[in-house]
C-alpha cells in the first residue's frame, strides 16, 4: 500500500470528525489509507495544502478560489451533487409589499459573515454588477457569527433572517441551500424572494499539483453509494448523496469577486454601518 | 425576481398527520440545567440534589433560539432540572424572548425569596409563562413522587406567580393507577382560577428515574428537539436514553433538524404504529 492520503476538512461542527472517521474506514476497506487533519479555519487548511501537507483540502468555493489565487497549479477532484447550482437569494416577509431589488434601495439588509461567498462576497459582487451598491444603494449591516468558516455553519444567515421576520431588517441574504432547508425543516411560508444571484458551485476537493493516489481517492469517492450502510449517515450529515467530478464552470464570479478585491459592507456587530 | 417561497409539502409518509403534532422546527426545547431540588420517583431526566448541573451555555442558547427564528420556530421551552437553580436563567430568557414565546417549566418550589426571588423579578410576566408541576388535588399522591412538604409549596408558588401577574399553567404526571386523581386535581384548579385549556395530564414516560410507564422510541414518538450542554435529543423526555440522541452538539440546529427529518423519512423506520405527540406543556 502506498503512503497515506492527508486530505483536510474544517470543523464547522463536532459531527465533522465523526464524517471523516467513518469514511476512513470505508476507504480503509478499499485499500486507502486516508489520513483526515482537522481545521478550525480555512485560512489554516489552505495554508497547508499550499505548504504541501495535505494532499487534498475539502474546501469551500472560496478557499478553492484563494488556493487559485496563489498558485496555477491547482485542481479539484470531486463535489458533491449538492453543491451545484447554488444562489444568493434576498429575502423579505410576504407581508412586506417588497417585491423587486428596486424596492430595497434605502431598505435594511442583512448580510451574513464577512468571509461567507453566499451570505457576503458573491451577493455583493452580484448586486453591484446589477447596479445596487450595498454600501451606498442600503442601509446594509452584517453579522460575523462564525469567521473561519466561510460560511458553513448557516447560522449567520438564519440569525439575520430571524431579524426579517421580526420586522428589524426589511431583507436578508441566505443561499439557496439555506432556504431549503427552511423549508424543509421549519417554515418559509412567510417569505418572499425578492432577488437571485447567479448560480455558482460550493464545496470540492482542492489538489495541488499531481500525487500518485489523486485518481484513486477520486474513483473511489464517485463510487460511493448512499444505500451503503457504512456510507449513509457520514453521506447524510456531509448532506451529499452523490459524489460528482468537479466542474469548473461554477467558480467564474466568484473568482471575479475575489479579483474585484476586498469586500466588506456593514459593521460586524450586526447594525448598520 | 419576485415569488413567494413555496410552503413546505408534507414529507412524512407513514407518520399520522394530526393537527396535535407540532410542525418540526416550531418548537424548541432548552435544559438549563440538570440540578434540582426534589428528586421526584419518575422524573425523565433523572434529575436531583445531587445531579450535575451541566448547564446550557447561554450562548449556545443565543444562537439557537436566533436559529430556531430564523426558521420559523415559534416556541421556546426551557426545563430542566429546576431552572431557577440556574443563575443564569435570566440571561437564558433574555436571549430567547426577542424571538418566539417562552415557557418555563419549574416546581415553583423556590421562587419566594433570595436570589431565586430577584430572578423571578427579573422576568417579564409579559412574555413568560410559567409552568408549574402539581400531579393532585391533595398532599398524598404529589407529596409522595415528589417529597414531603412539596405539595403546599408547589401551591404557594403557583399563588405567588399569579400574584406576580405571570400566566400560569399546570402539568401533572400521573400514573395509569392513580386517574382517579385527576378529578380532584382538576376541582383545585377550578378553584385556583386555572383555566382547562391551561392544565395538562400526562402518562408517567419510563426515562430517568421511571422503572415503569410508557415506553418511548424514534418510532412511536412525534420529535420535538431538545437540546443540553451535550448535546441533541428527540423529545424532552427520552434526553436519558442515548438511543434517542440525535446530534453530539446542541449547534448547528439546521444540523439537529435535518437529522431529525433524515430519520422521520427514512424508508426503513419501523411504520408500524403511528407517531404520537407526548405532550408536556
Amino acid at each position: 500500500m502506498a503512503g497515506t492520503y492527508r486530505l483536510g476538512a474544517v470543523v464547522y461542527h463536532p459531527d465533522v470528525r465523526r464524517i471523516w472517521e467513518d469514511f476512513g474506514a470505508w476507504f480503509a476497506d478499499k485499500g486507502l489509507a486516508l489520513e483526515p487533519r482537522y481545521y478550525d479555519s480555512y485560512e489554516e487548511q489552505v495554508a497547508d495544502l499550499l505548504a504541501g501537507r495535505l494532499e487534498t483540502a475539502w474546501n469551500t468555493n472560496l478557499a478553492h478560489v484563494q488556493v487559485m489565487a496563489a498558485t496555477g497549479n491547482v485542481d479539484a477532484l470531486a463535489m458533491r451533487d449538492t453543491d451545484r447550482g447554488w444562489r444568493s437569494l434576498l429575502v423579505a416577509r410576504e407581508d412586506s409589499g417588497l417585491r423587486e431589488l428596486s424596492d430595497l434601495r434605502g431598505r435594511r439588509i442583512g448580510f451574513g459573515d464577512a468571509d461567507s461567498p453566499q451570505a457576503h462576497i458573491m451577493p455583493v459582487h452580484a448586486l453591484r454588477a446589477k447596479g445596487f451598491d450595498p454600501e451606498r444603494d442600503c442601509i446594509a449591516t452584517r453579522l460575523d457569527r462564525d469567521l473561519g468558516k466561510h460560511g458553513d455553519t448557516g447560522g449567520a444567515e438564519l440569525a439575520q433572517l430571524a431579524r426579517v421576520r421580526a420586522g428589524e431588517l426589511d431583507a436578508s441574504v441566505v443561499s439557496s441551500f439555506t432556504l431549503d432547508a427552511v423549508g424543509r425543516l421549519g417554515d418559509s411560508s412567510g417569505l418572499r424572494e425578492i432577488w437571485a444571484s447567479p448560480p455558482f458551485h460550493h464545496c470540492c476537493f482542492t489538489v495541488v499539483g499531481d500525487h500518485e493516489q489523486h485518481a484513486r481517492f477520486r474513483e473511489l469517492l464517485l463510487s460511493m453509494d448512499i444505500a451503503d450502510p457504512k456510507l449513509c449517515e457520514p453521506m447524510e450529515l456531509e448532506h451529499v448523496t452523490r459524489w460528482l467530478p468537479f466542474d469548473p464552470s461554477g467558480y467564474g464570479e466568484l473568482v471575479a469577486a475575489v479579483e474585484a478585491g476586498p469586500v466588506l459592507v456593514g459593521r460586524s456587530d450586526g447594525s448598520a454601518a | 425576481m419576485s415569488s413567494p417561497v413555496a410552503a413546505p409539502a408534507s414529507t412524512d409518509p407513514g407518520v399520522a398527520q394530526t393537527e396535535t403534532l407540532p410542525p418540526l422546527g416550531s418548537r424548541l426545547w432548552l435544559y438549563s440545567n440538570f440540578d434540582c431540588n426534589l428528586a421526584c420517583d419518575y422524573c425523565c431526566a433523572g434529575s436531583s440534589p445531587s445531579a450535575p448541573a451541566r448547564r446550557l451555555p447561554v450562548e449556545v442558547a443565543r444562537r439557537a433560539c436566533e436559529e430556531l427564528a430564523g426558521l420559523g420556530g415559534q416556541k421556546i421551552l426551557i426545563t430542566g432540572g429546576e431552572p431557577f437553580l440556574d443563575p443564569d436563567l435570566v440571561d437564558l430568557v433574555a436571549v430567547a424572548v426577542p424571538w418566539a414565546p417562552v415557557t418555563i417549566l419549574t416546581n415553583a418550589m423556590v421562587l419566594a425569596r433570595g436570589s431565586r426571588r430577584r430572578m423571578l423579578d427579573a422576568l417579564d410576566p409579559a412574555r413568560v409563562t410559567m409552568q408549574v408541576s402539581l400531579d393532585s388535588g391533595t398532599p398524598d399522591l404529589h407529596d409522595r413522587h415528589r417529597g414531603q412538604g412539596s405539595f403546599d409549596r408547589a401551591r404557594d408558588g403557583i399563588a405567588l406567580l399569579g400574584e406576580l401577574g405571570f400566566r400560569v399553567t399546570v402539568a401533572a404526571t400521573v400514573d395509569e393507577a392513580d386517574t382517579a386523581e385527576e378529578a380532584g386535581l382538576h376541582a383545585l384548579l377550578d378553584r385556583d382560577g386555572i383555566p382547562p385549556d391551561d392544565r395538562l395530564v400526562r402518562r408517567v414516560a419510563r426515562q430517568g428515574f421511571a422503572d415503569h410507564g410508557l415506553a418511548l422510541n424514534l418510532d412511536n414518538v412525534w420529535p420535538e428537539p431538545a437540546l443540553t450542554a451535550d448535546g441533541a435529543w428527540w423529545h424532552p423526555v427520552s434526553i436519558t436514553d442515548p438511543a434517542m440522541q440525535v446530534a453530539s452538539s446542541p449547534l448547528p440546529l439546521v444540523t439537529v433538524l435535518a437529522v431529525i427529518r433524515a430519520t422521520l423519512d427514512d424508508p426503513d423506520r419501523d411504520r408500524g404504529e403511528a407517531l404520537q405527540a407526548f405532550r408536556c406543556t
